[in-house]
């Protein structure tokens, strides 16, 4: 089971909108994952995920308490290069879940 | 109307917006099952939110009440947060009214090149103006009143957008997009007076460090430490008179908890209630992206939590939160005790940062000015606005005589003077609404003459245009071949 986060400014709109594609991408990857909302204020206390997905710019060296990788899903929110994330993004999970 | 007016009040709001909503949904050639379960969820959403919002305004509003009869601190107005402020404005019928007409009207606008912002991609911040097509709504009594309010404020916005996009991509680096949130827009034209003050002043070379400042305001920024430490403060407050009672204790820390919990819970509510008009924006920015391009200038819109992580637009909100709780308590006049919005500050100052192009000084010095301003504003509307709460039962007769408002929707200098303008009796009403559609009219060719220069003036750089341009005759030549 892979932990995924997912945050944006608020926690709700763009969140939700890249959290249900999200899903959707894995479930078509035969991935088992949990998707967790959040904001983007809350990330640097983030313990207990395996990748934080924001949904637009985010500052780069953030510290994170687990160092959590972090990457950048804006695409999802635009449209722009949605399905080139979508094969970037299964191929990290799918590295992630070896490495547990 | 009548008959119509009778069957919506008997279903309620519950019912209304997911109906009102999937058949927008259709009408956008969104896909049935998606637009059906998008619609159920708004109004799972709108259930759910009605019953946390109870939990706290129950527990909260005796207690600010005591706060202000017992001890004069006078913050008699709870910050219920935007998440909360969205789905009243679009529970009361005018919100539920500027769902498909909101979206018509900048159809043609849009359509006509009136506007370079296509604005119906982020339908979900509507609400923004729609706050205050309530106002005036309730305060003229006409619902037509409060559409035209609502209007003109969408005219106004719209040109706020158009003249801060270039800036908005040079400083962002996202392409082509562009926030019509009014709270992350409306500080356009005062942050550039700012910024030229400053520079005259010889204030403008001051750098700030962004990581810092994040390392250490970071705390401030925190939903649910937040909202625990503002419970216990104001119940230790309100309960000061006596605090040897374990009693009273308990109260004090159920209070923390409950605001605590509120801020914890709001954003998987509010994620429910905001699926609905999720399938519509993705579907129309789908098909504004696969339209070939036929247009100079076009942005799209989109929702400003894209813009919230930037650096030094996240540092200069952060900054900014301590400061607002200090203007709480300090600023004459001021009621509102800020609360559920002060972790989204930063949406606040989008448009501050990208005018100062990323100055954290400059944003600080500009944000600090800007928010007392709205201080005030809201402190005159949050009584109006409890009533629009009120009117769609969010808010519980335990609560007492605590007001509600939001910080960031109620922070709108354009909101406040159409509604100043609606508000006026007799003759001087239409002299003073006929003076701000002249205004707009005014500023508006004002502003496509001098395109450039204004764009310029709000932060956008001289590569910006010249890339356009480029790009533009490289597509016209394309298109010709």
């Amino acid at each position: 089971m892979v932990r995924l986060v997912v945050a944006c400014g608020g926690g709700i709109f763009t969140t939700t909108m890249v959290s249900d594609q999200v899903k959707d991408i894995m479930k078509k990857a035969g991935i088992q994952c949990t998707v967790t909302p959040a904001k983007l204020t809350e990330i640097a206390g983030i313990a207990d995920a395996d990748l934080i997905i924001v949904t637009g710019k985010f500052g780069t060296k953030t510290n994170n308490v687990a160092n959590t990788p972090i990457i950048i899903g804006m695409s999802l929110v635009t449209g722009v290069g949605s399905e080139k994330f979508a094969e970037e993004l299964v191929q990290k999970v799918k590295e992630i879940e070896e490495a547990k | 109307m009548e008959t119509l007016k009778m069957v919506i009040d008997l279903f309620g709001p519950t019912i209304f917006v997911p109906v009102v909503v999937f058949i927008l949904s259709i009408c956008m050639k969104v896909q049935a099952n998606k637009a059906f379960r998008g619609a159920l969820m708004m109004g799972i959403g709108l259930t759910a939110f009605n019953i946390i919002l109870g939990g706290l305004m129950g527990s909260l509003g005796p207690i600010v009440t005591e706060m202000v009869n017992s001890t004069g601190v006078n913050l008699p107005g709870i910050d219920i947060g935007w998440p909360a402020a969205s789905i009243i404005c679009y529970a009361n019928y005018i919100g539920l009214f500027f769902i498909p007409f909101g979206l018509v009207f900048d159809l043609v606008l849009f359509m006509t090149k009136w506007t370079d912002t296509f604005h119906p991609t982020d339908i979900w911040n509507y609400y923004f103006f729609i706050f205050w097509a309530a106002i005036v709504q309730i305060v003229t009594g006409s619902f037509w009143m409060g559409v035209a309010a609502g209007m003109l404020l969408n005219l106004y916005l719209l040109l706020l957008s158009d003249w801060i996009a270039p800036a908005m991509e040079c400083f962002y680096g996202y392409q082509g997009v562009v926030s019509t949130c009014y709270c992350s827009v409306n500080s356009v034209p005062f942050t550039i007076l700012i910024k030229w003050i400053l520079k005259k002043l010889k204030l403008d070379k001051i750098t700030l460090n962004p990581e810092q400042i994040r390392e250490k305001f970071g705390f401030w920024g925190e939903p649910v430490t937040m909202g625990l430490m503002i419970g216990l403060v104001v119940a230790i407050v309100a309960k000061w008179h006596n605090l040897g009672s374990l009693e009273n204790w308990a109260t004090i820390l159920k209070t923390g908890i409950v605001t605590g919990a509120v801020m914890a819970i709001y954003p998987s509510v509010s994620g429910l209630f905001v699926k609905g008009l999720i399938p519509i924006t993705q579907t129309l920015n789908a098909r504004m992206r696969s339209g070939e391009m036929t247009r100079k200038n076009m942005y799209i819109a989109i929702d400003p939590a894209v813009f919230f992580g930037e650096e030094s637009t996240l540092a200069t909100g952060l900054i900014l939160i301590p400061v607002f709780l200090a203007f709480a308590i300090l600023l004459p006049g001021n009621i509102v005790l800020p609360l559920a919005d002060l972790p989204a500050l930063p949406f606040m100052v989008i448009g501050i940062v990208t005018v100062m192009e990323g100055n954290i000084f400059g944003s600080v010095i500009a944000g600090v000015l800007w928010l007392g301003i709205g201080q005030l504003m809201n402190s005159e509307v949050a009584p109006i606005f409890t009533e629009a709460a009120k009117s769609v039962d969010a808010i519980p007769a335990s609560a007492g005589d605590a007001l509600v408002t939001c910080l960031l929707v109620g922070h709108n200098p354009f909101g406040w003077i159409v509604y100043k303008a609606f508000a006026m009796p007799g003759a001087a009403k239409f002299m003073a609404i006929g003076a701000l559609v002249l205004i707009y009219f005014v500023a508006y060719f004002a502003f496509q003459k001098n395109r450039k220069a204004w764009q310029l003036a709000a932060g956008a750089n001289e590569e910006y245009f010249e890339e356009k341009e480029a790009i533009w005759k490289e597509a016209q030549n394309k298109k010709n071949a």
